[in-house]
């Protein structure tokens, strides 16, 4: 509603920009300290699947724009 | 319903406070490095799920309702993919500039003994380590920085990211592009015939389209580049908005070849010829000429056309 002021392109490049931190955020720091620990590499990548999954399955019950 | 917006904002600033306590607590309590590996795979995977299925989808969508008559619709998915790619070099870049003042994000990637000065985030605790002794570890440090392993994990790290980016870029693009078709303005990059072959070669026909004056010489054209293509789609051509004034070329066949000349009639090619992209939809054109063309030429308030359709 606060935004409905804000131009299309304007608001899509800034959604863009916030999953740009997003995505550098996690593939450049979380990532890499996750497989860094030799001893939890599968169970960190189910971890993260399972975070992917808890998403997804939250946002198909309670997405709302 | 204000009541709800009420609730709503609450929530909203309660959920970052309370995500904010939660490693505060672990950092007091102490965290054994298989915990910390759990809370930082499901975070990550959230963080990951946000950007990739939520943010980016919403960004195209947003940018692809703006009305702006001048962009078509790849130009303004750009808009949120540009997004992407500046924020990502900008968090790169400050990331940069703080190590190189000397006090950037670091990590000292489970080396056990050995914490990084810098860090003020939940590092891995052996299971041993007393709570209260290791948070100021955690907060202040008390090491060197970018401990534990040298230029290998940042170069790792750098390598990862970098990599995922692309990647994602590339996903980004390839899954969002309208319709697969081939939007090419005046301002558009000639695109490449192998790119134009994998996106629009299966079932569309020729794409490819070579224009030229027998009379006057060839004309020098940049789709007459061995190799390179120009195609715009079809659709832009036939709605009623004028072309853009330098927008000369549109070709499509599916099933019927139109090409459209936005210029003066003494400056339409005298001379086509279509190279085949997909020769099961046409016959191969192996005299580079006319053949299996039946043209008719014809005129309109944007210009004039030649029409050519398949035999």
């Amino acid at each position: 509603m606060a935004l409905g002021g804000i131009p299309p392109l304007a608001l899509g490049f800034v959604l863009g920009f916030g999953s740009g931190t997003f995505l550098y955020i996690t593939c450049v720091g979380i990532v890499p300290e996750l497989t860094a620990d030799k001893n939890h590499r599968l169970l960190s990548l189910a971890c993260l699947a399972l975070g992917y999954a808890m998403f997804l399955l939250s946002d198909s019950l309670f997405h709302a724009h | 319903m204000a009541i709800g917006l009420v609730v709503s904002v609450a929530l909203a600033s309660a959920a970052p406070l309370l995500a904010a306590l939660l490693p505060l607590y672990l950092a007091k309590n102490g965290i054994s490095p298989r915990m910390t590996q759990i809370l930082l795979g499901i975070s990550s995977g959230l963080l990951f799920a946000v950007a990739t299925g939520e943010l980016i989808p919403e960004a195209i969508e947003v940018a692809n309702s703006s009305t702006n008559p001048h962009m078509d619709a790849e130009h303004k998915t750009r808009f949120a993919t540009v997004g992407l790619a500046v924020g990502f070099f900008v968090l790169l870049t400050l990331e940069q500039i703080m190590a190189t003042l000397g006090g950037g994000h670091s990590h000292g990637h489970s080396h056990g003994h050995s914490h990084d000065a810098s860090s003020i985030e939940l590092s891995v605790m052996p299971s041993s380590t007393n709570g209260s002794e290791s948070l100021p570890n955690v907060i202040a440090g008390g090491g060197s920085v970018g401990s534990g392993g040298g230029a290998s994990p940042v170069a790792a790290a750098s390598s990862f990211g970098i990599v995922a980016f692309i990647g994602l870029a590339g996903i980004t693009l390839r899954g969002t592009h309208p319709s697969k078709a081939i939007h090419c303005s005046h301002k558009s990059p000639i695109i490449d015939s192998a790119l134009v072959r994998r996106w629009l070669g299966h079932g569309r026909g020729v794409l490819g389209i070579k224009l030229g004056r027998s009379a006057s010489g060839p004309r020098h054209h940049p789709a007459q580049v061995p190799g390179r293509l120009r195609a715009v789609d079809h659709s832009r051509a036939s709605s009623s908005r004028p072309a853009p004034p330098d927008t000369e070329y549109v070709a499509t066949l599916s099933p019927i070849v139109t090409v459209a000349a936005a210029t003066p009639s003494s400056h339409l090619p005298s001379e086509c010829s279509f190279i085949v992209l997909d020769p099961g939809c046409v016959r191969h054109d192996s005299a580079g000429s006319l053949l299996g063309l039946d043209g008719t030429r014809w005129h309109s308030a944007s210009g004039t056309g030649f029409r050519a359709r398949l035999r």
